[in-house]
């Protein structure tokens, strides 16, 4: 095999990579860099910035030492094992004294004013061991759902340090009376303020500065109040004078729309948030060519196994292969839940698979069909922050269900490149599609088109092919038609202010893609079928309309994705941008399929069962076609 | 030391990762640290995403990205087995990923059908080093393949990066490379011999 790159290699070592070099950038990008650190850290000591390093301090009469009874308890478990039940605190501000009375085994749920960090919710525990009116031996957790940290006076710095608690300094301390603690606590983010109390707990020599860990602390917004208006509103009316599909939504009431969500956009105490407001704003357009994305995308980490819709359901279509993983403990963790192919996830940290859908995901993706918001959203039912553990429900094949739980971490799933020519039993050709973004594709088909012509069936596979440019898909077209074929039609808007001032009704402006001429030379004229799937996007939907339109085969699988187009971009605050659909693209007869997808001739679609065995149903069917 | 190591949340191990780690944890804390490791690495940086873009702004740019994201941010890197250099060579990869697809929804845009559009997506090559043609042309036939065969190649040959260091870099398996440059490799090759830079 090295021989084949042989030449290539020796090329490469014999060019001259040239040395770049920009000397102002460097010394300019320097001095940026420092004057930011420097700030940063003037502010933290003076004025108690957002960047503090985190400090729980528990000053407590009743505490004292003891172990970290556990520090795996999530949530649910500190629900579950709550004698009394949980105290729902007012929305606490920062910065302000509360005081919260706690019996031994009772929980408080505290709940924040809006802040600029992630804090929203957090449960607050106490657990003491009591002599007569005297508390022994106290521990306090906290936890926010899916981190839990806490222990004693003792131990509590090396529980959240292990957990990578906290957003800002709490100062917690603790009174007994009457058999009852009282837990008084200041959450604050200004470090001069609690400083005295904070160096009280530390002068033991023993500093209680917790490292932050990745996203729980959500730095204060770099993006001005005004400028985010202004990126909300230039989205707005990019889409109220460009947008193709209006008469796809006539539920959204667009002027409405503008009033609802500039308190939203206000109200964002984050980017993140920001760009959140946006994406549900525009998810009211029901267009997967119409979308927004943040500079910093919602979080990737994951259990290792990939879940994908199948017939209505969250099905484990792999699972990361567990030799691949280096941490015995994950690895371990990963056979031990023995996951299986095929099996249903019903419930992600117990909460039910449709509850998480339609409360999390399927508000804020942009999508033209359900199939396409299922394949967006499926994937992310298990996501969360790193190292978090995800408590998966699992249903098998038989029904039984057990739960399992997984750490969540970015598991790269290694992509399975599929070989461009496959040779099945009875003549029948395979040719693996999977993208139409260069002329290669077609170059590729050329080369293989001696065996294409000694075929007794030819099977276009584009459920993998998310598009491209639509000539090289019809640049294979016209290699197995005899007569033109024709192309979709598309239109667009064509807005005259004049017009509109009239009254008069908006006009469309219209075009085509052209025929599609048949190759000169030799064409194949075997029997076709193109497999399609939910994954069959854009360009190779365009390629379907065509084979469909020519009546050249007959195509067998899932609807395709339903969504093509063409995309306004739009540069947002912040780094994000947005894309605005402009384009609605049509059957050359003018029937829509932006919206709903292809509709295959042939509906094959695989079952869980399917799945678990292997089966690929669609190909199997589309064999079955051909040997007819 | 050891009091150190705790400070900056290191795990504690007899060995010590790269010759980086002191100098991180005193960057943690120290602004003059912290210029010291940007002027160490800033060179490398740039000099990778100039190869990647074959454009001195957009090498800029994304070096600015990355340093002010690893900088700025240094209390989130963790010691797991991968140097520190490394951990900048990732972000600038992701750096350049996502300047290349917003090249490719830009791209997209115009090649969906709209046959006069004129556009190139191809960083433009007017300021900077002077370019030798042979390594424009093999520039050119690289930003026709896929990019993590594109990365890995630029890694390898004008990085002069060994397979485990871009494995590092990557987070893919060292067999995995192998497998990627092989084929990248080969694709490129092809390339080239259809422009007839290579004989066929």
């Amino acid at each position: 095999m090295d021989r084949d790159v042989e030449r290539i290699e020796r090329y490469l070592r014999n060019v001259n990579a040239p040395v770049a070099q920009s000397d102002s950038h460097r010394r300019q990008l320097r001095q940026q860099i420092l004057t930011r650190i420097r700030r940063r850290e003037t502010m933290t000591a003076r004025s108690g910035w957002w960047r503090l390093a985190a400090a729980i301090a528990l000053i407590g009469a009743g505490a004292v030492g003891g172990s970290v009874v556990s520090t795996k308890r999530t949530l649910p478990d500190l629900v579950a094992e709550s004698q009394h039940g949980i105290i729902l605190t007012r929305p606490i501000a920062l910065n302000t004294d509360v005081t919260i009375p706690l019996e031994t085994g009772q929980a408080a749920q505290l709940n924040f004013e809006p802040n600029p960090y992630s804090l929203e919710k957090y449960l607050l525990y106490f657990y003491a061991q009591e002599d007569g009116q005297k508390i022994v031996r106290g521990d306090v957790y906290f936890t926010d759902g899916q981190r839990t940290g806490g222990g004693t006076r003792t131990d509590l710095d090396g529980a959240l340090r292990q957990l990578g608690y906290t957003p800002c300094l709490a100062i917690i301390k603790w009174h007994v009376r009457e058999g009852q603690a009282l837990v008084n606590l200041r959450v604050s983010d200004d470090i001069e303020r609690n400083y005295d109390e904070y160096r009280q707990y530390a002068s033991g020599g023993k500093k209680m500065s917790i490292q932050y860990k990745d996203r729980r602390l959500i730095p204060a917004s770099t993006i001005s109040e005004t400028e985010r208006l202004a990126g909300f509103v230039q989205l707005w009316s990019e889409a109220k004078f460009n947008f193709a599909f209006w008469d796809r939504v006539p539920q959204v009431d667009w002027d409405a729309v503008l009033l609802e969500f500039i308190p939203k956009v206000r109200e964002a105490q984050t980017d993140a948030q920001y760009y959140r407001v946006l994406r549900r704003c525009i998810a009211l357009l029901q267009d997967g060519h119409t979308d927004v994305w943040g500079p910093t995308d919602d979080p990737e980490c994951r259990p290792p196994v990939e879940i994908a819709p199948v017939q209505g359901k969250a099905v484990i279509v792999r699972v990361y292969p567990a030799e691949q993983i280096t941490q015995a403990e994950l690895k371990n963790e990963l056979i031990a839940a023995n996951l299986k192919v095929g099996e249903e996830i019903t419930q992600v940290d117990g909460r039910a698979v449709e509850q998480i859908l339609a409360e999390d995901l399927y508000p804020y993706i942009a999508a033209s069909t359900p199939q396409q918001r299922e394949l967006n959203a499926y994937p992310q039912l298990a996501r969360g922050e790193q190292a978090t553990q995800a408590m998966l429900r699992v249903r098998d094949l038989e029904g039984r269900e057990r739960d399992v739980r997984l750490t969540r971490g970015r598991y790269g799933f290694p992509y399975e490149e599929r070989p461009f020519l496959c040779e099945l039993p009875d003549g029948i050709l395979r040719i693996n599609l999977d993208s139409f973004d260069s002329d290669e594709i077609v170059k590729q088909f050329d080369g293989a088109f001696d065996k294409v012509l000694a075929a007794k069936g030819l099977i276009l596979d584009l459920r993998n092919n998310g598009g491209g440019s639509s000539g090289v898909g019809y640049g294979i077209l016209k290699r197995l038609i005899d007569k033109p074929v024709e192309g979709s039609h598309w239109k667009t808007r064509q807005y005259m202010p004049a017009f509109r001032a009239w009254g008069r009704e908006e006009q469309w402006y219209e075009g085509t893609h052209g025929t599609i001429e048949p190759a000169e030379g030799k064409r194949y004229e075997g029997p076709v079928a193109v497999l399609t799937g939910p994954a069959t996007a854009s360009a190779a939907e365009d390629f379907v309309v065509a084979f469909q339109t020519g009546g050249r085969g007959k195509v067998v699988g899932r609807r395709t994705l339903g969504s093509t187009g063409q995309p306004l971009m739009i540069k947002l605050p912040g780094g994000g941008g947005a894309r605005i659909c402009t384009k609605r693209d049509t059957y050359p007869d003018g029937r829509e399929f932006v919206g709903i997808g292809c509709i295959p001739d042939v509906e094959v679609a695989p079952t869980r069962a399917d799945i678990a065995a292997g089966r690929d149903v669609v190909l199997e069917k589309a064999v079955e076609l051909l040997q007819k | 030391m050891a009091d150190d190591t705790a400070e900056c949340g290191l795990e504690s191990r007899a060995e010590t990762l790269d010759e980086d780690q002191p100098l991180v944890c005193a960057a943690r804390q120290d602004p003059e640290a912290a210029g010291r490791l940007y002027d160490k690495h800033y060179a490398r940086i740039f000099g990778y995403i100039y190869h990647c873009t074959l454009d001195v702004t957009a090498a800029e740019d994304l070096t600015s990205n990355v340093f002010l994201a690893a900088l700025t941010h240094l209390e989130r890197f963790r010691w797991r087995q991968v140097p520190f250099q490394a951990w900048l060579f990732r972000i600038a990869t992701n750096e350049v990923r996502a300047f290349y697809r917003r090249h490719k929804y830009a791209k997209a845009a115009c090649l969906q059908r709209s046959h006069d559009c004129s556009t190139n997506s191809a960083p433009s090559a007017d300021e900077g080093p002077a370019v030798t043609e042979a390594y424009r042309l093999v520039h050119q036939a690289l930003l026709e393949l896929r990019p993590k065969y594109r990365e890995v190649i630029i890694l390898r040959y004008f990085e002069d990066r060994t397979i485990g260091e871009i494995s590092e870099i990557t987070g893919a398996r060292e067999g995995t490379i192998k497998s990627q440059l092989h084929r990248g490799l080969f694709r490129l090759q092809g390339i080239l011999a259809r422009r007839r830079v290579l004989p066929e």
